[in-house]
């Protein structure tokens, strides 16, 4: 217990003696929270520009332009004369949908004919595609009902009666959660889960590498010397306990306000939707931490240098991140793949917290997620506790 | 290959480029982190991102379903669903409640519930009525699921419609045309099938090459500063820095362009990803990408003297490149300080070049403007480095840091 609280305190000790390690342990925790969602302010993209080519000139495809204009996905950012004209545009970026209205369009449509409209739209991008095809089913559809009523209101039927009978299965659908599509509150708080991680990991390596540059000599020393204990406790398993405990504590006490500010300060800050029970938060993000922790001193003594750590983790959180399954479901991952990512705490971390916390899910709810974490924690205590051994022999 | 080998094989008499080249080769295999950044690392993360994409579209979404009906034209519905290819009706539940459970713990995507009377409402021409409720804080998956749902539903709807229709005594073929008077004929340009491993693997995996370029970079010459060999690094090459940093990139240059080259044929012949314009543009560019990256790392490395700071920069600015390069959330969302960070980025240029030439088959023209702020990198920003790194080379006071 004494050799816990020493090195609980010595680790301390390096920590705030290392300008390195604090700018990653909080500055790049601080700043970071201000980057990453920069690019997501407007959380929606409105008006995804798109080129008409209206070849009919009649009301009712001016009535159709007017109306994919005033969708608030898409707008009409150029009227084209020719087919070509819009391929220019759309080339040069300026617009990245069209709409071609056929010729005899109005024509056709009072003849109580079908008529169809064209659109191409952008899938290079796949928010744009998204908001040009919106925008323009929604509109058509809108026109073609409007029109199709009216003949119905014609043949004798009330409005009401009408809509049921052109629809006679309807659909409400209701999105839960972010029933905006903001794609800040999409993306951020899982991106928040992983910063965690890496920086910790970072920032581990990072002390072990200093350590190990400095050699036996450092304030460091992994671990104390015979004499420093008259009674022989020697390096039993006690004392790496101790140890691993000990540096663990540091950390952990010091990422409890880190979390915090991520999982509390933040969502609110930003306004992203929060729906957390505090203590099931807490729950969550206690093995989450301790995964992380352990799994960062058993990488740690593989770092033989004071930035090999940044060096090796830095091109490891894109790959991560997309494993966690936030964004690409994670029933589209290949199933080996899909087992091997749990290993990664931010797997299972990222998971559980968003539910947790935007969706607003209990612990109960993400039982399996919190079992990993904590069968993390075991494998990791193990492995952390066998580095250390290793490397003081 | 053994080190003496390489030793004998670069040797070079003269300090100089070429002594500078063989110092370089010397220290790169007798370290194994360099080969481990700039070959092995880049290419074991293209595998397991293209891994991660390898299906292409995601398929047999989980959903539940809340049969409350449970009539045949329920379960006719509840087949349906289960049909559709994006859609797997993974659960029935019997209440509300569990259904919500299921969506919280990820066991499913959606909940879709048939209320009691949905088949009696069809048959009395009451509008009948389903409600979806989807999953979209997971919003790929979530809208991969609503569209699946809706669609399925509209099929039935139409269907109906065009039944009640024969009933009121028009005959099939007067009632079909009726029944929409617009339809809207979609395309989806360049990605017909809205394949996500073109989408998503195209731009990553130049994004994970741009983090490994530069982070080799400022490490292979900001660690001379941090051991004190910057003087020994200068003398070689003669007493020149700009000798100096050319002899000392050009190995990285080597290595990254072969990885460029493995990307883009992993990409464009493995992955079969549309290629559909100039080759030799995408090869301009990737070229320009590396030595952009290159530059910026000289710039980065010039302006804080410290190895550690160094790379902590470098992350900062290569780090978070993929959410700024406007391939996910398109630029023209982002605010103007969103725009100019992403402007900032060679990785942007690249990604417009490599969309351009590749999926898209755009004319030439189009893509210069991109090729030539890449080439903007390439001149400007060394002309602003490499004095100020020839100061550092030789002040002692500014080695050992860390």
């Amino acid at each position: 217990m004494k050799e816990f609280m020493r090195v609980w305190r010595e680790e301390y000790r390096n920590i705030f003696g290392d300008k390195g390690v604090l700018m990653i342990f909080f500055g790049a925790i601080f700043f970071y929270s201000i980057f990453y969602p920069l690019p997501y302010a407007k959380e929606v993209l409105k008006d995804a520009p798109l080129a008409v080519v209206d070849l009919d000139h009649s009301s009712l495809s001016r009535q159709l332009t007017r109306m994919v204009d005033a969708h608030e996905s898409a707008k009409v950012a150029a009227q084209a004369a020719s087919q070509l004209e819009a391929e220019q545009l759309f080339f040069a970026r300026k617009v990245h949908g069209i709409l071609i209205i056929p010729h005899d369009f109005e024509r056709t449509i009072l003849r109580k004919e079908q008529s169809s409209v064209a659109v191409y739209s952008d899938a290079s991008y796949f928010l744009l595609y998204q908001q040009v095809m919106t925008g323009v089913a929604v509109a058509s559809g809108t026109l073609s009902a409007g029109i199709e009523i009216k003949r119905m209101q014609a043949g004798g039927f009330s409005e009401a009666q009408a809509k049921q009978l052109r629809d006679p299965l309807q659909l409400v659908a209701v999105a839960l959660f972010n029933p905006s599509g903001g794609y800040a509150s999409y993306v951020v708080p899982a991106v928040l889960v992983m910063i965690l991680q890496q920086t910790l990991l970072i920032g581990i390596g990072m002390l072990s590498g200093t350590a190990r540059e400095d050699g036996q000599q450092s304030s460091n020393t992994p671990l104390p010397q015979g004499q420093l204990f008259p009674q022989g406790a020697g390096t039993g398993y006690g004392t790496v306990i101790a140890h691993v405990l000990g540096k663990s504590a540091a950390y952990f006490s010091l990422y409890l306000f880190n979390a915090a500010y991520y999982f509390i300060v933040l969502p609110r800050l930003y306004n992203f939707p929060q729906r957390s029970n505090a203590l099931d938060l807490a729950l969550l993000v206690l093995p989450f931490l301790l995964a992380v922790i352990f799994l960062g001193l058993s990488l740690a003594k593989l770092f033989r240098h004071r930035e090999a750590s940044m060096l090796a983790l830095m091109f490891t959180s894109l790959p991560a991140l997309f494993l966690a399954g936030f964004s690409w479901p994670k029933e589209s991952i290949p199933a080996w793949l899909r087992g091997v990512s749990y290993l990664l705490p931010s797997t299972a971390g990222t998971d559980g917290l968003l539910r947790i916390n935007q969706m607003g899910a209990s612990l109960q709810d993400v039982r399996f997620d919190v079992l990993v974490l904590w069968g993390l924690v075991d494998l990791y205590f193990f492995m952390a506790c066998f580095s250390i051994k290793r490397f003081t022999k | 290959m053994k080190l003496t080998a390489i030793k004998r094989w670069t040797a070079a008499a003269h300090p100089g480029f070429n002594a500078v080249v063989h110092r370089e080769l010397v220290r790169i295999f007798s370290r194994r982190i360099y080969l481990l950044m700039v070959l092995i690392l880049p290419l074991v993360s293209f595998a397991v991102l293209a891994a991660i994409f390898s299906t292409g579209s995601p398929r047999h979404l989980p959903i539940a379903v809340y049969d409350a009906d449970n009539t045949d034209f329920s379960r006719r519905l509840v087949r349906l669903l289960d049909a559709a290819p994006t859609l797997h009706v993974a659960q029935q539940v019997t209440d509300l409640k569990e259904g919500k459970a299921l969506i919280l713990s990820g066991a499913s995507y959606a909940l879709v519930v048939l209320p009691r009377g949905l088949e009696r409402d069809r048959f009395r021409g009451h509008g009948a009525q389903v409600t979806s409720f989807y999953n979209n804080q997971s919003m790929t998956a979530g809208s991969i699921v609503n569209r699946g749902i809706r669609d399925t539903l509209k099929a039935v709807s139409a269907e109906l419609d065009q039944q009640s229709r024969q009933q009121r005594g028009e005959t099939s073929a007067a009632a079909a045309p009726h029944a929409e008077p617009i339809i809207v004929e979609s395309r989806a340009l360049f990605n017909p099938y809205l394949n996500y491993l073109y989408f998503l693997a195209g731009a990553l995996m130049p994004t994970m090459l741009q983090i490994f370029i530069i982070v080799v970079s400022v490490y292979a010459v900001g660690v001379e500063m941090k051991e004190g060999s910057a003087r020994d690094w200068l003398d070689t090459a003669g007493g020149s820095p700009w000798r100096a940093v050319a002899g000392k990139l050009a190995p990285y240059t080597v290595g990254f362009l072969c990885v460029g080259l493995l990307m883009n044929s992993y990409l464009f012949l493995w992955l079969k990803l549309p290629l559909r314009g100039s080759v030799t543009l995408i090869a301009m560019a990737t070229v320009l990408l590396v030595l952009s990256y290159q530059a910026v790392a000289l710039l980065i490395v010039a302006a804080t003297a410290n190895l550690r700071i160094s790379l902590s920069t470098a992350a900062i600015y290569a780090a978070p490149a993929f959410a700024f390069a406007g391939i996910t959330f398109p630029v023209m969302a982002m605010p103007l300080s969103g725009k100019i960070w992403g402007g900032l980025l060679p990785l942007s240029y690249y990604l417009i070049i490599l969309l351009d030439q590749g999926m898209r088959g755009a004319p030439v023209s189009v893509s210069l403007p991109a090729l030539a702020a890449m080439c903007g990198f390439v001149v400007v920003i060394p002309a602003l480095a490499v004095p100020r790194l020839g100061r550092l080379m030789v002040d002692e006071q500014q080695w050992g840091k860390r």
